[in-house]
């Protein structure tokens, strides 16, 4: 008989040692959902999802004699959300969650500690991805969404797993994420997004950097030349969404996303600064007749004749009233030249 | 009743061949009845001023002609960047900013025209497509089928206020994918031509993110500005 135990013993112990390592050679910070490597579908995952589903107590005491690696696991411990609940993210953008795991024996955040996040992916069917917790006992991940998992109030959970230390236990509760079906789910884009970035080492932004949900333009100017030249995007579509106005060395970047109906980009290159800029995007915004930043007085009537075939001099400029005698004459290089005589 | 002052303003229909353009005479100083008048003697001197040029152009260098020009209501301006000469009348404006009509070769506009035409405006030794008004000139490369990066698309946009060239990096990217901005497709000229209301460019992208767009570049011709558009957004 004690022949039997002492072989049931080794064959646990071999087997918790084999899952350590296998756990330990896939540990990733950041997996797709279609990555099969953090993922866990099908059939041969039906337990640990059936076990997700239960969601594990978030408090196991030793007297329950888990082994880990053969001898009695640490702990008691909780697994609570540490960031990431309710969080309302786009398609194809990260979501971000980290659990928090806490030895309630030691009175320690342990770290390196095995873990995983579960996120539902579709109604009751959940994928994991792995982590391993940091100095602070937070266990990461972030995920890319996609619109496979697009969706409402999708819950997720995580919790110590697979840890050489510490018994499996999951939070005690779901935390929760928002994946906006509206972008880029359907047949067309949601979003738009124009950028322009300039490299200039005397151009001045408007404003400070940063992403805003109010500000509907950025701008770039240079007071260092004649007539304070600027340069920018402001939002006139329907429906601006946000700003973001990002410096790196020189260059200085602007980004201005609307959604897609309705959308509408003004690149305003204008003189006097970017406070003509600031101060018609009101203007521009509420009236479709919005003509210009810099505003002329009149539009006045012309009558000219502009040559294609013909080079007037490019030094050639002359502005008269009344009654004069005008001078035309070709030059050595064969350009016209008019003058007021 | 000649010779009595206009109180604020009064609208005249003016027709330069079969084009009516609409007026508005705001200097008490001119009566609408002037204002016909004034623009037929203005075509006038600037039929005679354009028929010398074209005499002096043919002739060798070193010709030259004098005739005695009548501008009093008027400003007679010379823009040899623009090869262009003009009577503009300050005291009569359109009704419509960036209307026009051309008589032959003169043409009465109000408010400023753009002109849409190909160019390699920075010398790079590609072609690009060029909408130019008195504000500004915005220059896209030209691309008849092939690769298209949207980062280096846009050429140049220059405020010939003052003399300003900025040649931005540009993007363009749907629903946050960073490789809708590049992929293959043209770009071309909507509609090509001097002394348009209006001038567009339009860039057709079948882009590497799984969407296909056109990029609509359009300046008006009395704006200070480009407006750009997203149309036709079609996901693969």
């Amino acid at each position: 008989m004690k022949s039997v135990v002492f072989l049931v013993f080794v064959l646990m112990v071999s087997a918790t040692a084999f899952a350590a390592e296998t756990s330990s050679s896939t540990q990733i910070s950041k997996k797709t959902v279609a990555d099969s490597g953090g993922l866990l579908s099908s059939s041969s995952n039906y337990a640990a999802r059936s076990a997700i589903g239960q969601a594990i107590s978030g408090t196991v005491t030793s007297s329950t004699n888990s082994l880990c690696n053969g001898i009695l696991c640490k702990g008691p411990v909780t697994v609570s959300v540490y960031s990431g609940n309710n969080t309302n993210v786009e398609v194809l953008s990260d979501i971000n969650v980290s659990v928090r795991f806490f030895d309630m024996d030691n009175n320690t955040y342990p770290a390196g500690i095995n873990g995983t996040i579960w996120f539902e992916q579709s109604d009751g069917l959940f994928a994991g991805y792995v982590c391993t917790s940091d100095s602070a006992g937070v266990c990461n991940v972030a995920v890319q969404t996609t619109c496979d998992i697009a969706g409402s109030n999708r819950r997720f959970i995580g919790g110590i797993r697979n840890d050489p230390r510490y018994p499996d236990v999951n939070m005690t509760s779901y935390g929760y994420y928002t994946v906006d079906a509206t972008a880029g789910c359907g047949s067309t884009a949601s979003t738009v997004t124009f950028s322009m970035e300039i490299d200039s080492s005397s151009g001045v932004l408007d404003g400070s950097t940063g992403t805003s949900s109010s500000k509907r333009y950025g701008c770039i100017s240079n007071p260092s030349l004649s007539g304070n030249p600027s340069i920018g995007i402001v939002s006139s579509g329907s429906t601006f969404r946000q700003s973001n106005i990002t410096t790196s060395g020189d260059a200085k970047r602007i980004d201005i996303t609307e959604y897609l109906s309705g959308n509408k980009f003004v690149v305003p290159v204008t003189t006097s600064g970017c406070d003509v800029v600031s101060t018609n995007v009101p203007v521009l915004t509420s009236t479709e007749s919005f003509t210009s930043f810099v505003e002329t007085t009149v539009n006045p009537l012309q009558l000219f004749v502009k040559y294609s075939d013909i080079d007037l001099d490019i030094n050639n400029n002359v502005s008269a009233r009344g009654v004069f005698t005008l001078s035309i004459s070709k030059n050595s290089q064969g350009r016209i030249v008019v003058t007021k005589g | 009743m000649k010779g009595s002052l206009i109180s604020g303003t009064a609208t005249v229909a003016i027709v330069i061949a079969s084009t009516i353009i609409v007026v508005n005479v705001i200097s008490p100083m001119m009566e609408e009845t002037d204002v016909s008048q004034t623009i037929g003697l203005l075509k006038q001197e600037l039929t005679v001023i354009d028929s010398t040029v074209k005499e002096v152009s043919a002739e060798a260098p070193g010709s030259s002609r004098q005739i005695v020009v009548d501008s009093k209501t008027s400003d007679f301006v010379v823009s040899g960047l623009e090869d262009k000469i003009m009577f503009r009348l300050e005291n009569v404006e359109t009704s419509e900013p960036g209307v026009s009509a051309k008589e032959g070769d003169i043409v009465v506009s109000g408010g400023g025209t753009t002109d849409a035409y190909e160019k390699d405006v920075n010398s790079d030794g590609v072609t690009d497509l060029v909408l130019e008004n008195d504000a500004l000139l915005f220059a896209v490369k030209k691309v008849t089928a092939g690769s298209i990066n949207m980062t280096n698309m846009v050429t140049i946009i220059k405020n010939k206020k003052t003399g300003t060239e900025f040649q931005p990096v540009s993007r363009i990217i749907l629903d946050s994918r960073t490789n809708t901005s590049y992929g293959t497709g043209f770009s071309e000229l909507v509609s090509a031509g001097d002394f348009l209301s209006s001038g567009s460019i339009r860039v057709h992208v079948i882009s590497s993110g799984g969407y296909t767009y056109d990029a609509v570049f359009s300046l008006s011709g009395i704006a200070d500005f480009v407006e750009l558009q997203i149309k036709n957004v079609v996901k693969d």
